[in-house]
Order: structure tokens, then sequence, then C-alpha cells
């Protein structure tokens, strides 16, 4: 079943975030390949403020999802730092950096990753589920408000399977958000979705950003949806890595 | 980590399969059930078989396999061995051993076995009746409680015995007997059987009957020959399958009583001393008849059963390792099939130990699941072991 409801009015921008904001993530000076050397990532810097949309753009399988996942902790790097909220997590260890994704880092996916036997409240639940120290009723109440609010509070107990793509996309937004992270990374989250979806899903994500004030970083290749974020961070031209250096 | 959270997430995932889940449940649950189930009833049996042939002091049967004897005196299996003249009965009470209690047990009644027998049966097995009154007159029977419950049977209900061939029309005549009484449950073979006076069961076998009184006018029709009192009827004459208190009287007996059959009778010796004369005077090689002390007749079949055990035990825990092997492949690849799901757990921040955690959960839930039903299982079976096997060994 696709969503085909009107998509709710776009927020309008705010100013470009200034270097008097603060940078809620801080890639600093980074080196990354991975162990069979098949890619390599080098970056000087990239940031994200408080408050700001950032697109990261760049063809399919140039390396956005690689950073998505080193400003996440799910991957380490060889070397320089990744602030995120004034912690460092390539100093902290696997155990750590999880621990830290699971209370502080919203992550939204392409494909969604929406678990098909969890019902709709417990998949955005399962950050508690995983465990999340924080209370359970409150985490449950912001995550009761957070589904009526994107619309899908009428499928509160129903599987995913039984919802369209725009709505599974909206219980995966639902769960970034239900921890209340600073950060929020987004790989391709309108990849699936129709034009109608996309911009609506897009919105969503951006509204929910600034009003919270949190940081939102989205990978894309989807070029007619830029105009959306407050910066564009070509990824070919942050990655210092030169092609041909052995890797 | 949440112990909770993983708890619930692998129960969500467990009965979002049911089908698998309760597959790998049973599994588990046949693989520890099997060998246990088959000691416990091994155990149980024999303790039953024991403590039955215990309160059985002797047995006088016909010669042959004693534990075919000791199996039909105790647990009433069908006869295999011929049948034990009643003269031999007679020989055996007037010897003065003890109190001997013919045993007849040929005849059913459905399933249930019919055991012609005296009081001193009901004594010596310690049966009370529960529910009516004892056996009175001939055709009537009193009935065990299992089979009462199943059949539903009262005092003053009708049960027939079954044809021995239906197709055999020269045999023997169903008998509609008069229930009047249910007897005490005592957890054997008892419980399951009907049981009528010696002569009722002899009136089954066809060895006495009731016929119309020929010598009354209203039987003129049923005459074909009449020489001074020598009456010779035909076939239209009424032969009674019931034994009511209107045709009691014309139940009669054909033939010698010493030739009538019994299947075996129990010897209740008065002292050690009776007891050693009566095994002395039915071992010499000329007796025609045999003693069998169903004790030992007992534990010679449990020590074949011990035997067997061992091999079944061996090939359960075969086919339990397998079963077993099957359900880790079967997690193995169900784990392989779910390994994005996993990801997406490590993605939004759980550890990889908490992965392990969950995946441990599962398993230990199937395992646990499948334990507590076998072993539920298993203390079901002991309960019923003693009631089972008497319908096990008919």
């Amino acid at each position: 079943m696709e969503d085909h409801r009107t998509p709710p009015p776009r927020p309008r921008p705010r100013a470009r975030s200034d270097s008097l904001t603060p940078a809620v993530l801080l890639v600093e000076n980074i080196e990354f390949q991975y162990p069979h050397g098949a890619y390599a990532l080098r970056i000087d810097r990239f940031e994200s403020r408080a408050g700001s949309a950032t697109a990261l753009v760049g063809p399919s399988g140039c390396g956005k999802t690689t950073l998505l996942n080193l400003s996440a902790g799910v991957l380490q790097p060889g070397r320089g730092s990744i602030r995120v909220e004034d912690t460092d997590l390539a100093r902290l260890g696997a155990s750590a950096r999880a621990g830290y994704r699971l209370s502080h880092i919203g992550l939204i996916f392409q494909e969604f990753e929406l678990v098909e036997h969890l019902t709709v409240r417990d998949n955005i639940l399962l950050p508690l589920h995983l465990g999340l120290h924080t209370g359970r009723a409150a985490l449950e109440s912001r995550a009761r408000s957070l589904a009526d609010h994107t619309g899908i509070g009428q499928y509160w107990k129903k599987r995913p399977d039984n919802l369209s793509h725009g709505e599974r996309q909206r219980v995966a937004i639902c769960r970034a958000l239900s921890i209340n992270p600073g950060l929020i990374l987004a790989d391709e989250p309108t990849g699936n979705l129709d034009p109608t979806n996309k911009r609506v899903v897009l919105d969503l994500m951006i509204s929910f950003a600034k009003e919270d004030n949190r940081a939102l970083v989205i990978a894309t290749h989807d070029v007619e949806l830029l105009d959306a974020f407050d910066e564009v961070v070509q990824f070919e031209e942050l990655n210092r890595f030169e092609r041909t250096e052995e890797p | 980590m949440s112990p909770g959270g993983i708890a619930f997430l692998s129960w969500k995932y467990l009965s979002y399969r049911p089908l698998r889940t309760l597959t790998l449940v049973a599994a588990v649950a046949l693989t520890i059930y099997l060998p246990l189930a088959l000691q416990v009833f091994i155990s149980e049996s024999t303790r039953v078989l024991r403590e039955r042939a215990r309160s059985t002091p002797l047995l006088v049967g016909p010669k042959g396999s004693s534990i075919d004897l000791t199996l039909n005196s105790l647990y009433f299996t069908p006869q295999e061995l011929p049948s034990l003249n009643y003269a031999a009965f007679l020989k055996l009470s007037g010897q003065h051993f003890g109190s001997a209690i013919p045993l007849h047990v040929r005849f059913r009644a459905g399933n249930a076995p019919i055991i012609g027998t005296s009081l001193d049966y009901f004594r010596q097995r310690e049966l009370d009746v529960a529910e009516g009154r004892m056996i009175t007159r001939l055709g009537d029977c009193v009935v065990g409680a299992r089979l009462a419950a199943e059949k539903k049977l009262k005092p003053g209900d009708k049960i027939t015995s079954s044809p021995e061939n239906v197709f055999d029309l020269a045999g023997v005549y169903p008998l509609r007997m008069r229930v009047t009484g249910v007897l005490a449950p005592n957890h054997s073979a008892d419980d399951n059987a009907v049981f009528v006076d010696l002569k009722t069961a002899w009136v089954i076998e066809g060895l006495a009957h009731g016929h119309q009184d020929l010598v009354k006018p209203e039987a003129a029709g049923a005459i074909r020959k009449r020489e001074g009192d020598l009456i010779q009827a035909n076939a239209s004459v009424v032969e009674f399958n019931e034994v009511t208190e209107a045709n009691l009287d014309s139940f009669h007996f054909h033939g010698d009583p010493a030739t009538y059959p019994l299947s075996s009778a129990i010897l209740v010796p008065d002292s050690d001393k009776a007891r050693a004369l009566a095994l002395g005077e039915y071992q010499g090689e000329s007796a025609t008849e045999q003693i069998v002390i169903p004790l030992e007749a007992v534990t010679a079949l449990t020590e074949t059963l011990f035997a067997t055990r061992r091999l079944v035990l061996a090939a359960f825990l075969l086919l339990g390792a397998a079963a077993l092997g099957l359900a880790a492949l079967v997690f193995l690849l169900s784990f392989r099939l779910r390994e994005r799901e996993m990801r997406t757990y490590v993605k939004i921040g759980a550890t990889d130990f908490t992965i392990r955690i969950l995946k441990f959960t599962e398993v230990a839930i199937v395992l646990v699941a499948g334990i507590v039903l076998s072993l539920g299982a298993v203390v079901v079976t002991r309960s019923l072991a003693a009631d089972l096997l008497p319908k096990l060994l008919n």
C-alpha cells in the first residue's frame, strides 16, 4: 500500500548554520581502509552543526555510507578523530562506541531495516530492547507521540509488512528519533520512495532536526532534493584519498 | 544490554515462527523424552509386574511357557497354552496346600477380558465392590473401575461377551450379562476386566445353556420327535442368550465337569511347608501340569526387557543426536538468514556480545521449553505406566 497523502507544507529553511553554532559532528584527519584494501578514505575535516541539515552527495559506491558508518562509530578509523557532542568515538572501544551510538545517534537506512517480526511499536522501541538505559515510560510516550505526529500511530500494533514504503520509512525515522539523539545520520533514506513520498519524508526529517536543534546528515544521490538542505557537501571533494595511491 | 529486552526480542522471533519453533521444541523434547520415558516405563513396569507377581504366590497351569502362563493369569493376556482340566483344579484343592482359586481367561467383552473365577479371587486381590454388589447368580458380573468409567457402566447395566469368531456359526454364543457391581480401582489389570462366576464362563464356553422347557405345551412346535421320556427338539427351539430370573432354572450343564476347562489356578499356600510340598508335587516329570512362581517368571521377563532396553536406548540416543544435529543446523541456517537483522541491531547500537546473547537466548528458550515439555511428559508417563501396562500386554 503506497502512501499518497498530500505532503505537509515544507518548513522554511533556517539560516545556514555558522561557526557560532556548535558542531555536533566533527570529523578530523581521519584515514580508513577496509581490511582487504578494497577501498580507502582520507578526510581532513567534515562537520555538521546543530539545527542544520547537511547533504552528502556523490554517486553510488563513492564512500558516503562508509563516512556515515565512521561517524556513527560502526567503523573505526585508522587514525584521526570523530567527535560527536564532545565524545571522540575514535578513542572508544567497540562496546563503548555501540553504547554511545545506542543512546546518542539516530540512524536511518535506505532499506528502512525494520524488523519484520516486531510491531511498529517494538520497532520504534528497538533501542530500548537492545539495552538503552532510559526511562521506559518516557521513551514509550515519546515513541507514541512521534508515531502520532508522523501519521503512523494507527499502525502501532501492526507489523511492518502491513505498511506502505512511505509508512515504513516513517517508522524508521521514529525509531531514530525515539532516543532524542543530537545527531541523525541517514543513508539514502529516500532511495526507495516515489517522488511524492521522497519529499514528505525528507521534509519530516529536516523539520524534526531543526525543531529540536539536531544535526542531520543525509547521504544521497538524489539531486532534485538538494534545495531542502542547509549545506551540500560533494563527497568526492571531501575524500582526499588519491585513486592512484595504493590502498 | 538489557536482559529483559533480549528475552523479549528472542521470544518475539520464536513466536513469529510458531511452526518452526514448535518443531524445534518437539525435536528437543522427543530427544530427551524417548530414552527417559523408556527408562521410566521399564522401571515402573518392572515395579508393577513384580508387585502383582509378589501378591500371587503360586500358579498351577498346563505345561508350557511359564511366562505365558504368568501373563495370562496376572494380566489376562490371550491364552496361549492349552486348558487346565477342572479335575486337575479339584485335585489341587483336595491336596490342602492352601487356597486354590480358579481362573478362566479366554473370552472378552469388546477389549475387556472376561475372568471366570471364585469369590476367593477378590479377597486375594483385596478387591472391594465400590458400587452395587458382588456376583450372586449365574449370568452376573462385576466390572473393573477403569472399564466401568470408560464404558459408563453401572449396576443394572448389561454387557455382552464377544463371539470369538463372527464367521463361526457353530462357535460360542454371546452371553448378555447383568452388571451387579463396579469394583474399586486397584491400578492393575483387574481394573479393565469383567469378572464372572466360573460357571458363567462355562456358559459362554457353551458347556451350559438354557432353553425352552420342551415338556410345556407351548413348546410343542419345537418338538421333532418324542419317544417316551426322550424328547428331540427341532431347530426352532429357543436358546437363551441371557440369564434372567425367569429362565435361570432352565440352565443346565452337559458333559463331564471334570473335563471343563480352566486357564490356571492361583495357589495361596497356608505355610512354607505347604508351599514346598506344592512345588514338589508338580515338579516331577510325570506331572501333567506345571507350577510357576510368578515372581521368578516376571524376573526372567524383566531381565529380557532390560536387555532389550539397552538396544532401544542406543537407538534412541542415535536418533536423538541426529535430531539435535538437525535442530542445530536449523538454528545456524536461521541465524545466517537473519544476518541483516543482526547487522541492523549492531548499527543501532547492540554490541557483538548482545548479539551472541540474543542468539543464545533463542536457543535456550527452545531447549528449556523442550526439557520442560519432556520432563512433564515423563511425569505423565510414570503416572500412566501402571495403567498402561495391562493394555500394552493385551
